[in-house]
């Protein structure tokens, strides 16, 4: 299966739309303009495709947080960040002449990152639910870290396709500058075509 | 729901409508806050608490209402949505409650309701910041002399290792000083060893205030030490090294008459162009210590005039 | 046609002779109810009347037929299926009176004072009517640029219908170019993400060919920054997608072409 022109230019704006909601959010954060690439959306078949459309390497270790879908869709949302991506956006979260060592780092991290990863899991889903005038409940959002090929693995053992966005955030001002990819499971990315065609044959 | 179970919740809950005034306010938001929920009623957090401007917490209630489902404001980006004095802990840096708040909102359009839950989480940040305390001072510890409080051998190493591919990867220069002083032994025999030791520390006193503060000054062993110099070339290290030997001997160390106490030192330079193993850089510096001690003791042998 | 050489009486009788023709067959037309009537031809019939009375300076009647011209405009934007029966009837019932008090005083030189009592207070209903009115009442010519074809056809999708505006789709900046040169669009609604350019250059080209199109940004992002930029490079308006009804609307009803 594989996107039609129609609908690959459907779902990038959808991310688009997604994500500009999520930098706008991430600007009053950082107090800086975000600038965001031209999103990529890839719909893949296998768990391998998914690795393999990633720029991290399967053995990575990554960090994940995840939010189940329901309502008009069902289905699990996964935003994975790469601690190298993140490490400088935390530290400008935190503002200047806040040192963290070892321990504090990572709990801190944690926390800061679930929040972010809910910013753009739900502004995404809030731009489908506007843009699909569909109604989807999310649940609240876990963290974890995992290597990429295990959390991959695990996430889509259940389901054969998903559909994977990835977008280039990047501060103005500051050096921050990371790749986000969120994966949407197939029962989702299934919905979501099915809205998108309804849309685009009207 | 049953407004006295709500009171019963051990965390602070609100309920907020469509255009953020104050519903319903719980009993541990009155304790905390001192606001009763009929002051609270109608109000906006804003209005509430003036001080109050949390851009993020709008647009999360924006958010929440707009269909993105629940929303998170941590402690670590935020402390706090809620200002509430904590007394006896602004020493430890955290003078108001830290708050981890989630935003969910139910209905549509006007009839919209917000909830709002705040969970002090003050205790565990005291928890975390204590285990760092402990790490590191447990860190620091092993990376330090205890008597002169200087680096000691094992953070030398693993100070140039990781400066070492740096250098190689930015291409700058490190120099390597080796400095012993001149027959310790001796002075150690003749004053005793309280003497010998207030010595080693006022030598260390006198070689970190002749470095930069990039610069790392360590007790390599005994008598022995080292200094690195990250982005220094050889002309400038063994003017540094000169000056110190200079001032070594026309210091008073451990109220020894000046003169009495005399040092050598050997410099090394690595040079990206031309690199040296890590290793080789302080054998190279040895080396040349020797060099010194060899031609009389109290100079310095630099790379340009060691044979 | 009025020949030249009339004098003002004959000109008068000319035009009375006319405007009972004109009322006579705008309220046939009303007559047949709200889901058969053409309010495009009732619009003509009035708005050919307001002409004609300020002709021959008749004031009430040149305010009172450009007031019910529209109307029936508005009536006609709306669609024959939005209309209410309650706000068909406001307009039938003003058209019958003018009608039965112009065929009464058509002969008269009296025809000139305006007449009062129920016209007046219909006359006013529907002057507040159009006053609550959504959208801009004149027809636009719209420029779409997007390189999305699912932003255009969303955009399309969601122009308010009925109110006559002429859209126009580019997909890239050549085309856009070309687009705004040949149909002089009143409003480009430029997407700020485009493949050649962003959307702020594509309209200061345009503003340079000597387009005065009134311009808005079309962007889902809306940071601050972006807004300042806008504002700065003389967009009159930012419209965030996705795109709705009621955002297009509210941004035509503010920016005045």
């Amino acid at each position: 299966m594989r996107l039609s022109a129609e609908e690959q230019d459907a779902t990038v704006e959808l991310a688009n739309i997604g994500i500009s909601r999520a930098a706008r959010q991430l600007s009053v954060l950082l107090d800086d303009e975000i600038r965001i690439g031209t999103p990529d959306v890839v719909l893949c078949e296998s768990a391998d495709e998914v690795v393999a459309a990633l720029s991290h390497r399967p053995e990575e270790e990554v960090a994940c947080v995840y939010q189940r879908l329901s309502g008009e869709l069902m289905g699990q949302v996964v935003l994975l960040l790469a601690p190298r991506d993140t490490h400088a956006l935390f530290h400008n979260l935190l503002g200047d002449g806040v040192m963290l060592h070892g321990v504090d780092v990572r709990a801190f991290e944690h926390e800061a990152m679930t929040e972010l990863g809910n910013i753009i899991i739900s502004s995404c889903v809030s731009a489908m639910a506007d843009m699909l005038r569909q109604r989807i409940e999310v649940s609240i959002p876990r963290y974890s870290e995992a290597r990429l090929d295990d959390l991959i693995e695990d996430g889509m053992s259940a389901s054969r396709a998903a559909l994977l966005i990835q977008a280039r955030l990047q501060a103005a001002q500051r050096e921050v500058d990371g790749v986000i990819a969120l994966i949407f499971s197939a029962s989702v990315a299934q919905q979501v075509l099915a809205a998108v065609r309804r849309i685009t044959a009207s | 729901m049953d407004t006295r179970l709500f009171d019963l919740l051990p965390i602070g809950v609100m309920a907020l409508d469509a255009r953020r005034r104050v519903l319903a306010w719980n009993q541990w938001l009155t304790e905390h806050t001192s606001i009763t929920p009929g002051q609270a009623r109608g109000c906006t957090l804003g209005e509430l608490f003036p001080n109050l401007i949390n851009p993020r917490f709008d647009m999360a209630v924006d958010q929440a209402l707009q269909g993105g489902g629940p929303q998170i404001l941590s402690q670590t980006l935020h402390h706090y949505l809620v200002p509430i004095e904590v007394p006896h802990l602004a020493r430890h840096g955290l003078g108001r409650m830290r708050q981890h708040v989630h935003i969910e909102a139910t209905g549509h359009g006007d009839d919209a309701q917000v909830l709002v839950s705040i969970i002090d989480v003050t205790s565990s940040i005291l928890k975390i910041e204590a285990l760092t305390d402990i790490a590191q001072r447990l860190e620091n510890d092993v990376n330090r002399d205890p008597l002169t409080r200087l680096f000691n051998r094992r953070f030398v190493w693993e100070w140039l290792e990781h400066q070492h591919k740096q250098a190689l990867r930015y291409t700058y220069p490190i120099a390597a000083m080796m400095l012993d002083i001149d027959h310790f032994k001796a002075i150690n025999d003749r004053h005793g060893h309280l003497i010998g030791d207030r010595v080693l520390q006022d030598f260390a006193r006198l070689l970190t205030q002749k470095v930069r503060e990039a610069d790392i000054v360590a007790r390599f062993g005994g008598e022995e030490f080292v200094i690195l110099l990250p982005r220094c070339d050889g002309a400038l290290a063994a003017d540094v090294a000169r000056r110190i030997v200079r001032r070594t001997r026309e210091a008073s160390l451990g109220d020894l008459s000046p003169g009495a106490v005399t040092c050598s030192a050997g410099v090394a330079l690595f040079n990206p162009s031309d690199p040296l193993s890590a290793s080789d850089l302080l054998r190279e510096a040895d080396r040349r210590l020797y060099q010194a001690k060899a031609h009389g003791r109290d100079r310095v042998v630099c790379p340009e005039e060691a044979s | 046609m009025v020949e030249t050489s009339m004098d003002q009486t004959t000109l008068l009788q000319v035009f009375c002779a006319e405007a009972r023709d004109r009322l006579q067959r705008a309220l046939a037309c009303l007559e047949k109810g709200s889901g058969c009537c053409d309010y495009n031809l009732v619009h003509q019939e009035f708005d050919s009347l307001h002409g004609g009375a300020r002709a021959v300076d008749i004031d009430w009647l040149e305010r009172d037929a450009r007031v019910i011209a529209g109307y029936a405009r508005f009536l006609r934007n709306l669609g024959p299926n939005h209309v209410t029966s309650a706000a068909h009837n406001l307009l039938l019932e003003t058209v019958r009176i003018l009608e039965e008090q112009c065929r009464c005083r058509m002969e008269a030189p009296s025809f000139a004072a305006a007449p009062g009592g129920r016209l007046g207070s219909l006359l006013e209903s529907l002057e507040s009517a159009l006053r609550a009115q959504p959208g801009p009442a004149v027809p636009l010519t719209i420029l779409v640029v997007d390189d999305s074809a699912t932003s255009r056809l969303l955009f399309r999708a969601h122009m308010p219908a009925g109110e006559g505006h002429a859209v126009f789709e580019a997909q890239d900046r050549n085309e856009a170019m070309r687009l705004a040169d040949e149909v002089n669009p009143h409003v480009v609604f430029m997407d700020y993400n485009m493949p050649d350019e962003d959307g702020v250059r594509i309209a200061g080209r345009m503003r340079a060919m000597g387009c005065r199109a009134a311009m808005v940004l079309l962007t889902a992002n809306v940071q601050q920054a972006v807004l300042d930029d806008a504002h700065a490079a003389g967009f009159a308006g930012v419209l965030e997608k996705p795109v709705n009804r009621e955002k297009i609307t509210s941004v035509l009803r503010s920016i005045k072409p």
